[in-house]
């Protein structure tokens, strides 16, 4: 009960930043579109898009399907891991203004403070991907697969895995400032080696163990008519990353004086 | 039943922040802990509320042991923390709302509780602004706001008056005293001599994690009752002549203050005139002499040698 007021309390604090919001939802829906404009100039004969001064030209991966859902699931992950960037940023800030501390002090368990924090944000992140994907299916055309269902479960996860890694860095790093940029490194990096920037072979064993690879492929795999059973692998390994980082987090929180 | 301490030390690596304090706070009383910023009062604080872990020595709440039954101590206590704990972009009264529910509060007795909480700090026109229009004193009694909601048996208050302008502290004040005639217990940290003075029933004097005095105001003022204070008010202070004061028969201790000096004597008549003949030495002006009985801040100068504010 304890848990779903701090869901409650933090989900009306995330709205209340309605810049923030908007941003989160307009920017990836714009970077589609652009994405989506650049695609359907290219050359079907040279893979080229090729009429001003830069002209871009997709290598190896060609120009097939699943690259364009490559691109587009690559997105979405990079901005539901953003999203992600918030639960340690939001978690840091209650330390810094004491308030975390006054939650500390209220006749609750840290565990039920933490499952709180992590309920607002699954809910966050879900409606997040709700409007992007509807935005961009509507607006854009975009196919994200035929099970809307599945699609929030993998967002669900990837926000299970995303928060759970954001409370471990917010209860390493003190300040908001400092939680964030990390954060925001490790999801770079993250996207990096997962092969979100450059695609080839030296970096597919290393991007099995990012978060971004396996919610990018269970993206790709419902875009690509696949069901729940084909993401049913994805997920079960975005569960264990998951819980290993929560539990990770929940030793570092047992930390006397990590309110401070 | 009431708050005991028996034997209770607290380490931060190499440093004893709190060094084997016993004491005991009964049911219905003002208790204030009174020492200078860094003695371990905040510290002191934490451990009564469980949040932080002793290293050794007992701590019991209404006869539960705090380290095996935090959360059942957690809900007969209410913390105020010396820094404002308030969520700057939610109402008043989402605020109270909120810390009122992890205290189990619900329906309508939440609604209740929450508008008792905002008559009493005098918040309830402005229930439903957000705090971050609020002024500091107005976000001040918001922060005893949240944590009265429950109406817990004890109330900890840690510093609440730090930063403050003297209108709210005074408000402040009132409060302690109003929570106290309702009924709570109230434990009291401060730095300001005067606070304590004015509104604790007793007072714990803690300095580099010891407690070093223990009674009522009365009780540790008497263990002065032969010193005197020497209360001068001078215009132009020259400091090397403190030493010289300080090294007069007699003086106990001197404490400068911005406009004054405050000596602690046993021998007041007898001094002041020698007093007066080295402060006239460097020219220096005095428009005002008087002779005050010692106050706490005397007893801390006695007990320590040296001020509260050092």
């Amino acid at each position: 009960m304890e848990s779903l007021t701090i869901a409650k309390k933090n989900l009306k604090l995330l709205f209340g930043n309605v810049l923030f919001i908007i941003f989160l939802i307009v920017m990836p829906i714009l970077m589609l579109y652009f994405m989506k404009m650049t695609i359907n100039n290219i050359d079907p004969i040279d893979n080229s898009i090729g009429t001003g001064f830069v002209e871009m030209v997709f290598l190896e991966s060609g120009t097939g399907d699943s690259l364009i859902q490559m691109l587009y699931s690559g997105i979405l992950v990079q901005f539901l891991l953003l999203a992600s960037v918030i639960a340690g940023a939001m978690v840091v800030g209650e330390r810094e203004d004491n308030t975390l501390m006054r939650m500390f002090a209220a006749p609750i368990s840290k565990l039920k403070i933490l499952v709180g924090i992590l309920i607002a944000h699954l809910v966050f992140v879900l409606l997040v991907t709700f409007a992007i994907i509807a935005g961009t299916h509507l607006l854009l055309d975009i196919y994200w697969g035929s099970s809307l269902g599945s699609i929030m479960i993998v967002a669900l996860f990837a926000a299970y895995v995303g928060t759970s890694l954001a409370f471990i860095v917010s209860g390493i790093f003190k300040t908001s400032k400092t939680a964030g940029a990390v954060m925001s490194i490790v999801v770079v990096a993250m996207t990096f080696l997962s092969g979100g920037f450059v695609q080839g072979q030296q970096l597919d064993t290393i991007s099995k163990f990012t978060v971004n690879r396996w919610i990018a492929e269970a993206f790709v795999k419902l875009m690509s008519g696949g069901v729940f059973e084909d993401i049913l692998i994805n997920i079960s390994i975005l569960a264990v990353m998951g819980t290993v980082f929560l539990l990770i987090a929940l030793i570092i929180y047992r930390k006397e004086n990590i309110y401070e | 039943m009431g708050v005991e301490l028996k034997n209770v030390v607290k380490r931060y690596r190499d440093k004893l922040a709190v060094d084997n304090i016993s004491l005991r706070i009964e049911d219905g009383e003002i208790f204030g802990l009174l020492g200078p910023n860094g003695a371990g009062k905040s510290t002191t604080i934490k451990m009564i509320m469980g949040l932080l872990d002793q290293n050794s020595g007992k701590i019991k709440i209404n006869n539960m042991d705090v380290a095996k039954k935090s959360l059942d101590v957690r809900k007969i206590l209410g913390l105020v923390p010396q820094e404002l704990a308030i969520y700057e972009d939610l109402t008043a009264k989402e605020n109270l709302e909120f810390f009122a529910k992890l205290y189990g509060l619900r329906g309508k007795e939440l609604k209740e509780k929450v508008n008792e909480a905002l008559e009493f700090t005098k918040l309830t026109e402005n229930k439903n602004e957000k705090i971050k229009r609020f002024s500091g004193g107005m976000k001040r009694r918001l922060n005893i706001a949240c944590a009265i909601t429950h109406n817990p048996e004890i109330i900890i208050m840690d510093e609440p008056t730090v930063g403050i302008d003297p209108q709210s502290r005074n408000h402040i004040l009132q409060s302690v005293k109003e929570l106290n005639k309702r009924g709570s217990t109230v434990i009291y940290t401060s730095h300001y001599m005067q606070e304590v003075e004015e509104i604790c029933d007793r007072v714990g004097i803690i300095d580099h994690g010891k407690l070093i005095g223990l009674g009522t105001n009365e009780e540790l003022k008497s263990q002065l009752s032969e010193e005197e204070r020497l209360v001068i008010d001078v215009m132009n202070m020259k400091f090397n002549l403190l030493e010289e004061i300080r090294n007069l028969n007699g003086v106990i201790n001197v404490i400068q203050n911005k406009d004054s000096l405050e000596i602690l004597t046993k021998k007041a008549q007898q001094i002041m005139q020698d007093v007066l003949f080295i402060l006239s030495k460097e020219d220096v002006k005095v428009s005002n002499i008087s002779l005050q009985q010692p106050n706490l801040e005397s007893v801390f100068l006695s007990l320590t040698g040296r001020n509260l504010r050092d």
